[in-house]
Order: structure tokens, then C-alpha cells, then sequence
């Protein structure tokens, strides 16, 4: 693979000649599979020693998630909107060099752990400027609005964007063998408390603790676009604030970093269409319900032998947590 | 109902990872992945008996009808079963799912507080 490597990476660099030094595989979690490359550059455009991060198609990608050229498109317009990501660098869409598609990224030092994140002893005084960081990210995300002509391989549909959402999880769930009354329940009450006024921009779409990297405590890039769709962009700050990636900093609403409204503060403050705080409980269902239906399809992954592995067959075991995270909810906008 | 896999499959899984190569970076991950499995199985074969499901079932479809629990999943897709019908669903489906998570994580009934 090395040798396969060098040369498309030469051609598509432009050098005179290139070599890769050192490949390190990274933490990509359950699905991604990523790895950084140190590479030596002569002549072009790109002369020099330079560390990038190459992401390849997965065996068996998640339901729902993009090939890697339409998530290179969709980092470029989150790079080209001001939000912080991982420079796009190539796309190499022949499974022959490597075995699957790629794409090589510029490397973003810092780490991204979402346990290591909300227990950084930095977090506690530095997580509601971090949460601010988020939040202005975002808001230069939902800047991005349809119709956009180069994310037209997004399908928009006519729905609403919350009854668009509940058609496709419940379109996900019918893929499943067992059947799930909790979440059925759940999406029936979204369904008949969704908010009268919605609007379509782009989100990311799995924003959350573990989903970003930081150094120094600072935001240092916005990772994981694979699943990136429109939807309304208070998916993304009710799925950053679900209790679930709180990773049991459950106090600090905002990803278990800091308080929600410091989230929301810098969200509002970089945007021309600022958002009710007000309105994140019901957000924050959708969030973890989005959660729970991506569990249960990675579960299904290893169900159906399509890749068999112990943390793909766990994953639906935490799904309760998100039922149960999802009726206290319900319950408590009772009272 | 219980998430798939069932124990059986969650102790078999555990063992094929148990026997198979594990990267020195990973190894106390998947150590820790393996005990909550076989954890997991163990406490779903010693308390099998889901009463919060059957309570629910009986609650709104009466006893020895043999509705199940896909038939409540279609009916409140549907919406002819809701809050409006049976006020105390909401209670109903709680005390499934902590009886789910007395299954798969105990520990998640415990209120929980970081200061």
C-alpha cells in the first residue's frame, strides 16, 4: 500500500517526489477509520514536511452516511462558511490505491475525547468560552442554507424539517428486526409538539462532545462530517446539550463542558437568526433520539453479521439510557 | 424487551474477543468491553421475568388478549394508543425502560452528581 500511496499522493500534490515517512493509526470510534500520515514533499506547490490526517471509507459505512466525496464537499462548504475544520486537502475516490475511497485532511493537533474533554482540569474554567467557541462554529455552520448548488446531492424533500427527521428515523427503526414502543412513543410526542416555525440550514448532525478537537483549551477543529444534512439548526445545539454526551458531567448542559447558555450566548451572537433557550428541552429529545436510533443501527450492523465486533453488539444496550433520558424529559415539561 | 443481543449472543461475542489479538493501546478498553458484556448476560439470565412490560400490555390491552409489544409499537405509531387514551403510558414506559437499565446498566438508576 506505501508505495500505491506515495505515488497518487505525488500526483495529487504536484511534487516532484513524495514519500510517506510514518502512518499512525488514529481513534476513529466504531465506524471511521483514520490515520495520520507524516509526509515528505520536493518541489510543488506543497514543498516541505507536512502531517495530514487521511480518512477511509469504512467496510461497512453507517446507514445514512456519505461516500467520501460528497464529505469533502460538505467540509469544504462548513471551511468555506468560517467554521473551524480540517482544511480539505484530496479525494481519492480509486479503491484500488489503499482498498477503499479517502480523503486526506490537514492534521489538527489536540485531542477529542469526550470523556478526556469534560475531566480536562482546564474545562473548569475555561469550558463556557469553549462552549462560546461552539456555539459562534455552529452558527457559521447554519449559515449554510439550501438551495446551495454544490450539497444538491442532499435530498431536501417537502416536509418540514422536524417531520422530515421523524420519517427517516422511523423509516431506520422499520430496518430493525425487534421493534421499539419507547421510541414510537417518543416520536409521536415530537411529532405533535414540534414547533411552529422551522427553518432549513445545514447541520452537522452528530455535534457533540468527542466531535470536536481542542488545545489549550480552545477549539481547534470541528470533526466528523458524515452524516452532515439539513435539518433545522437547533438539532445541533439540542443534540450538543442531550444529557447523553454529557459524558456524566450532567450538570454542565452544554456537552458536559458548561453551562447551556453559555452555548447558546455564542451561537446567538454570531447569528441573524438567534435561538430561544426556551425551546431546548424539546431539541434536546430530538438529539437523543437521534442517538438512540444510530445505537440501534450500529447494533444492527453486527446483528446482521455485516460486521461482527463487541462494541458494535453494546451499543444497543445504552439505548435505554437515551429512553429513559427522553421521558424524564417528556415528564418534566408536564409540570 | 430487551436489546439484541441476547445474553447468548453477548457472551459469545465477548469470548471471540476475548480469543482474538488486541492491540496493547486498546487492551484495557476491550477488557473493560468484555466484562460488561458477560456482567450484562449474567444479569439478564438471572432475572429474566419483564413484569413493567407485561403491567403495560395488560394496562391497555387487557390481560389474555396476547398483544405484544410490536403491536404496541404500531399503535402508537398509529396514535391509537397515546396519553389521551391511557393517561398513565408515560408511567408505564418508564418503569419498562428502568427495568431495562437494571439489565444493561444498573448504575444509570443511581442519581449521579459531579460537583
Amino acid at each position: 500500500m506505501p508505495e500505491e500511496l506515495d505515488s497518487w499522493l505525488k500526483d495529487a500534490f504536484q511534487a516532484d517526489s513524495l514519500s510517506v515517512d510514518k502512518i499512525t493509526v488514529l481513534d476513529g470510534g466504531a465506524v471511521q477509520e483514520n490515520s495520520a500520515l507524516d509526509v515528505t514533499v520536493q518541489g510543488g506547490p506543497h514543498d516541505g514536511r507536512h502531517r495530514w490526517a487521511l480518512r477511509k471509507q469504512p467496510p461497512s459505512p453507517l446507514i445514512g452516511s456519505w461516500p467520501k466525496d460528497h464529505e469533502l464537499t460538505i467540509i469544504q462548504a462548513a471551511y468555506d462558511a468560517g467554521v473551524p475544520v480540517p482544511k480539505p486537502l484530496a479525494l481519492c475516490m480509486d479503491g484500488s490505491i489503499i482498498g477503499a475511497p479517502f480523503i486526506i485532511l490537514e492534521f489538527l493537533d489536540g485531542f477529542a475525547g469526550g470523556r478526556r474533554i469534560v475531566r480536562d482540569p482546564v474545562i473548569d474554567d475555561m469550558g463556557p468560552a469553549l462552549a462560546s467557541e461552539i456555539g459562534e462554529a455552529m452558527a457559521k455552520l447554519h449559515s449554510v442554507t439550501p438551495p446551495n448548488p454544490a450539497l444538491n446531492f442532499i435530498e431536501l424533500g417537502g416536509d418540514r424539517p422536524v417531520n422530515r427527521r421523524i420519517r427517516l428515523y422511523r423509516e431506520q427503526l422499520d430496518l430493525l428486526d425487534d421493534r421499539h414502543p419507547v421510541l414510537e412513543f417518543v416520536l409521536s410526542w415530537l411529532d405533535r409538539h414540534q414547533p411552529a416555525e422551522q427553518r432549513y440550514t445545514l447541520i452537522h448532525n452528530d455535534f457533540r462532545t468527542g466531535n470536536y478537537m481542542i488545545r489549550d483549551g480552545k477549539l481547534a477543529g470541528i470533526l466528523d462530517w458524515e452524516i452532515a444534512d439539513w435539518g433545522d439548526p437547533r438539532e445541533d445545539l439540542g443534540y450538543f446539550c442531550a444529557k447523553c454526551w454529557r459524558f456524566g458531567n450532567i450538570h454542565k448542559e452544554a456537552g458536559g463542558i458548561a453551562p447551556r447558555a453559555a452555548l447558546y450566548d455564542g451561537y446567538n451572537a454570531a447569528t441573524e437568526h438567534p435561538v430561544e433557550i426556551d425551546g431546548s428541552p424539546f431539541w434536546e429529545v430530538m438529539g437523543a433520539m437521534r442517538w438512540a436510533v444510530i445505537a440501534l443501527l450500529q447494533g444492527h450492523r453486527h446483528l446482521s453479521g455485516e460486521q461482527r465486533s463487541l462494541e458494535l453488539a453494546l451499543t444497543p444496550r445504552i439505548v435505554p439510557e437515551m429512553e429513559l433520558d427522553m421521558l424524564n424529559l417528556i415528564e418534566g415539561l408536564k409540570s | 424487551m430487551f436489546k439484541k443481543p441476547d445474553s447468548e449472543g453477548l457472551r459469545q461475542i465477548a469470548q471471540e474477543t476475548r480469543a482474538s489479538e488486541t492491540s496493547p493501546q486498546n487492551e484495557r478498553y476491550v477488557a473493560a468491553m468484555i466484562d460488561n458484556a458477560m456482567a450484562i448476560a449474567e444479569r439478564q439470565d438471572a432475572g429474566t421475568e419483564q413484569i413493567a412490560e407485561q403491567a403495560l400490555l395488560h394496562t391497555i390491552y387487557g390481560k389474555e388478549t396476547g398483544a405484544d409489544w410490536p403491536q404496541l409499537a404500531d399503535d402508537l405509531r398509529s396514535g391509537t394508543i397515546s396519553e389521551d387514551t391511557h393517561p398513565q403510558l408515560l408511567k408505564h414506559l418508564i418503569a419498562t425502560v428502568q427495568q431495562e437499565l437494571a439489565i444493561s446498566n444498573p448504575g444509570f438508576l443511581v442519581p449521579h452528581f459531579k460537583a
